[in-house]
């Protein structure tokens, strides 16, 4: 972890935390318990980005696994839950990037006639219509990953531009560009399949 | 509601499963006696000792009298795993992709270790082209015979293991309708265990003209899903006979998925594939979980209810049952019908019920089902995993059981077992020989590739497997288990 975390400025407002506030403090200290309250605060933050990446449960499940076991070796340097949030969503995209970069290096061993990986279990949204959202899901993850990841960030996390841009280091205007694009793709796709309100 | 808000509808966080934080913790805990952080020169030390640890093993190994090397032809890529893998990303790590030699029984054992012998039958390949072909004609003459059909026509047919039909379907679809399958549709339908029936289907498009088995024309263009069912694959205990049962029995307890709560049906089945007993819970539509988060410790309380104990149930599962179709939609796609009929023969847990023309989406219905079959003789109590057909061990050919690989693991491999469902090391993996006697023992983390018998001759050279087999264990009501253990039989 370097100094350009610290100086992330996000503005949504940070999950209330389950076990108090010291728990940052105390899991810093190497409070076993107090590490498990950070991992549930925030695990659903991490694993749904990674889901949502890569599309594929395993993976994802995996890469959660990973960016927390990580998350405990560097809280002696990550200063408060504000750099720790930001962290995390750093962390995790990164590692997504990386691992869609590895897929694409290996040789693909997997049938045609191979089912498609299992992606996100029909989990269903109040209100919503799942199929819809389940579309909506799948048509992300034919994004480019960089694309993806600002989409993810700014729908999923609600972060602004400038903090996308802060987490995935690159330019703002490289951010508002993917996002603009990324949504006119979408909607095109979207209102031609006759979805809409 | 404008794309913005549906794709935050969309992109609701999602809660991974239980055991991925344990995993996490059982992973951290070891560091936990230190200061996170703050642990950088033990961390060279324990390298060092890691280091010294591993070049013991790596000489302990190579002075091992290598394994008889007997040639054999690799196994083909399709050969590979019978129960699939499940899919994504496989791996690379490990601990060591290279397995250990196995413990060797000391003469004060009292008790000798179960035998894993291999397994009698495995997964059928695919069925090939023509076989699928002839069954298409034998059910459905008029496809060659009949008049000139304009448009695309889906045909799906489930073939038993000795090649019979099971069963067939067939819609005829608007012409120039997108025969594509949409992934998002299929994982919809499809969940862990189903993809193992990926490899024993294959799906076809027939142009119209087109010549086909035993020289027959065809009058149409056909999109042909063929799946061939697991040899002893129990037809009488299908999600679809569930469904049907319910279906006919209790609609209204379906409930529009609009209405903010599901109805929540906990079933136990008869052995005719009647309704036995049931209850339902009104839940808020929040509450929806995932289909792999039923916690075992959660097990027995579902029944109790119902006045059942766990040693009552044998085969679980859960479904989703949707009534309606989604409105302003093209026809459905090609293959979605056809994979669900696959998937409800082939004991999948899902099934999306169309009704027909398109419906509003208030219009469209669901209820969640948890189900249980009465538990048979020899049948494991329990255990949603360990219960999905194409995976339990006898329909694998096993002629183990769950307690005989429990006992193995404990030997082999402690602590491969646990509360949690998975390993931190990776899948525990066992290597027998002829005798079903355990050779080698480890664990192979996954990570990127396609876990099977080439990838593990790969890496442990001079083994020659011969068969081939990964699945879930569970200990005893579904309450210790492993996600899964890979065992693989040396070539005699």
């Amino acid at each position: 972890m370097d100094s350009k975390d610290i100086d992330m400025a996000l503005t949504s407002p940070l999950p209330v935390p389950l076990g108090g506030a010291d728990s940052f403090v105390r899991a810093r200290r190497g409070d076993l318990t107090a590490f498990g309250e950070l991992l549930r605060e925030h695990e659903a933050r991490v694993y749904s980005v990674a889901l949502r990446f890569t599309g594929r449960r395993l993976d994802a499940e995996e890469l959660t696994q990973d960016v927390f076991v990580q998350m405990h070796g560097a809280l002696g340097r990550i200063t408060d839950r504000d750099h720790l949030r930001r962290w995390l969503l750093r962390t995790v995209t990164h590692r997504c990037l990386n691992r869609l970069r590895d897929d694409s290096r290996r040789p693909k061993l997997v049938s045609i006639d191979t089912l498609p990986p299992d992606a996100e279990p029909p989990a269903s949204e109040a209100g919503h219509d799942p199929l819809a959202s389940a579309r909506l899901r799948s048509l992300l993850l034919d994004l480019t990953p960089e694309a993806r990841a600002v989409m993810l960030l700014r729908f999923q996390e609600d972060l602004d531009p400038s903090d996308i841009a802060a987490v995935l280091e690159m330019p703002v205007n490289t951010v508002k560009s993917h996002l603009r694009r990324s949504l006119d793709w979408l909607r095109e796709r979207w209102n031609g399949e006759s979805h809409g309100s | 509601m404008d794309l913005e808000q549906q794709l935050r509808a969309a992109l609701a966080p999602a809660r991974p499963d239980a055991r991925v934080r344990a995993a996490v913790m059982s992973r951290v805990s070891g560091a936990a006696k230190k200061a996170p952080g703050k642990n950088r020169p033990r961390i060279i030390f324990g390298t060092i000792l890691i280091a010294v640890a591993a070049a013991a093993m790596l000489a302990a190994l190579l002075l091992q009298p290598p394994p008889p090397v007997i040639a054999v032809t690799p196994l083909p890529e399709e050969a590979g795993p019978p129960v699939a893998v499940p899919p994504g990303p496989a791996v690379q790590v490990s601990m060591p992709a290279k397995i250990s030699p196995a413990k060797v029984e000391t003469p004060g054992e009292e008790k000798p270790l179960p035998r894993l012998l291999p397994p009698k039958r495995a997964l059928p390949a695919p069925p090939d082209s023509t076989l699928a072909e002839r069954a298409m004609v034998a059910r459905y003459p008029e496809l060659v015979n009949g008049p000139e059909i304009d448009s695309v026509t889906a045909v799906t047919i489930t073939l038993n293991a000795d090649g019979s039909v099971h069963s067939s379907d067939i819609k005829p679809m608007a012409t120039g309708s997108d025969v594509r399958v949409p992934p998002s549709r299929i994982s919809e339908l499809m969940s862990g265990a189903l993809s193992n029936m990926g490899r024993s289907s294959i799906r076809k498009m027939l142009q119209k003209g087109a010549a086909i088995a035993d020289g027959a024309v065809l009058k149409g263009t056909v999109a042909l899903t063929c799946t061939i069912l697991p040899q002893g694959f129990d037809a009488t205990r299908t999600v679809d006979l569930v469904q049907k049962a319910l279906l006919a029995s209790h609609s209204e307890l379906l409930m529009p998925i609009t209405a903010g709560t599901f109805n929540q049906l906990t079933v136990f089945m008869t052995e005719d594939g009647r309704v036995d007993r049931y209850y339902v819970r009104n839940k808020p539509q929040s509450s929806m979980r995932p289909y792999g988060d039923i916690e075992p410790e959660r097990f027995a309380a579902e029944w109790e209810p119902l006045g059942l104990k766990p040693e009552q149930l044998g085969l679980m599962g859960i479904t989703n049952i949707y009534e309606g179709s989604m409105p302003q939609r093209a026809p459905i796609p090609v293959g979605t019908d056809g994979l669900a009929h696959a998937a409800a023969v082939a004991g999948i847990i899902d099934l999306v019920v169309h009704a027909g023309g398109p419906t509003a989406v208030s219009d469209m219905r669901s209820m969640v089902v948890r189900y249980a079959w009465p538990r048979r003789d020899g049948e494991p109590i329990g255990g949603f995993k360990a219960s999905v057909q194409p995976t339990n061990l006898s329909t694998a050919g096993a002629s183990f059981s769950h307690a005989d690989v429990a006992a193995v693991l404990d030997h082999h491999l402690p602590g491969a077992l646990n509360d949690t469902g998975l390993t931190p090391m990776g899948i525990p993996s066992l290597v027998m020989n002829r005798e079903g006697e355990v050779v080698r023992s480890g664990y192979i983390k996954q990570s990127g590739q396609i876990v099977n018998a080439r990838f593990m001759e790969l890496q442990n050279a001079g083994l020659h497997i011969a068969e081939f087999l990964q699945m879930p264990i569970v200990k005893q009501y579904g309450v210790a288990y492993s996600d899964r253990v890979i065992f693989a039989w040396l070539a005699p």
